[in-house]
């Protein structure tokens, strides 16, 4: 199924994404190296197991933020996004580890008329741990599509 | 070398990272799978020449902000950081495609002591992301918890200055 166009989007709409994802230290270590963060308290068990808050790594909080907003796009935006505008609001209040299960839930915020063929959608992500306990949230505002008139085309493509 | 500590990050200083990296095609869609992202616009290159708004695959915005922030670990907060707090204002000015080359730079904002930790400190940072025609790409605050140096040195021993 595709995403949702602007006309689509709800003020108030709550959004509980069936994609979840249990995360691993394979995963910690891995995208840490995509993304040249040589962190230790990500990437290394010893150090993290002497000096880390937690006695064991910590996963690396840009991976938990980019899968609780991932999580999202098959639900909202889908062959729909125009544009990420901007993130806000970033918090993690508690934090994230190897085994971890990650849940993504979405709030529609506001939304805004821009032109002819596109609109803003202010978002709230929240995700939670298999705890039910909030790990990551972020404000998020993207510029999507309006529905074609008189089409379907883009809705039914993936 | 290892990060900096809380008292060695003076406001108003910038660093300019030599870690960079070019970002491909490759990255990208790997990026997208490994966040469960299914956006066509960063994952199909057939869908992009047809729909996108470049027509052509984007690099996922989250990917670039996670590079710019990687980039700045060597030279700041390697081994000297207890976590991320918060970041906002996240932009992203110019959109990055596969083939550009990333960098960051880092400017110290503000810092100020624990006042209940005597062993940390909170810093803010801003960081900002460029491809290789010095075009800003990404701009993001952040916040973080650093360690100060005069109560703790947790690098290994034989690490140690």
């Amino acid at each position: 199924m595709a995403g949702l166009f602007f006309e689509d989007f709800a003020v108030g709409a709550v959004f509980n994404h069936d994609s979840a994802r249990s995360v691993t230290q394979f995963d910690n270590t891995w995208y840490s190296c995509m993304t040249l963060n040589t962190q230790p308290l990500h990437i290394n068990l010893d150090f993290s197991e002497r000096n880390g808050l937690y006695k064991k790594p910590l996963f690396n909080s840009m991976y938990t933020l980019s899968i609780v907003v991932g999580q999202t796009s098959s639900d909202l935006t889908h062959g729909t996004l125009l544009r990420t505008l901007l993130l806000d609001d970033i918090q993690f209040p508690r934090p994230t580890f190897a085994g971890d299960t990650l849940y993504s839930r979405t709030t529609v915020l506001s939304r805004t008329e821009e032109n002819e063929r596109s609109g803003t959608i202010e978002l709230l992500h929240e995700g939670r741990n298999q705890h039910g306990e909030l790990v990551a949230s972020c404000k998020r505002t993207v510029l999507v599509r309006k529905r074609p008139v008189g089409s379907f085309e883009i809705q039914r493509e993936s | 070398m290892a990060g900096l500590y809380f008292e060695d990050l003076e406001p108003g200083k910038k660093y300019l990272h030599d870690a960079s990296r070019t970002v491909t095609l490759a990255d990208s869609i790997q990026y997208a799978c490994m966040c469960m992202d299914t956006e066509p616009s960063f994952l199909s290159e057939y869908w992009a020449q047809q729909h996108a708004e470049h027509s052509r695959v984007e690099i996922h915005p989250l990917y670039v902000l996670s590079i710019v922030l990687g980039v700045q670990v060597t030279d700041l907060t390697l081994g000297t950081t207890l976590g991320n707090l918060s970041m906002g204002g996240v932009r992203f000015p110019n959109p990055v495609f596969p083939g550009d080359t990333l960098r960051g730079t880092t400017t110290i904002i503000a810092k100020r002591e624990s006042e209940t930790k005597l062993d940390r400190g909170i810093v803010d940072f801003l960081h900002e992301g460029f491809n290789q025609r010095n075009e800003v790409v990404v701009q993001c605050s952040r916040r973080g918890m650093m360690l100060r140096r005069s109560t703790t040195d947790t690098r290994p021993e034989q690490h140690r200055d």
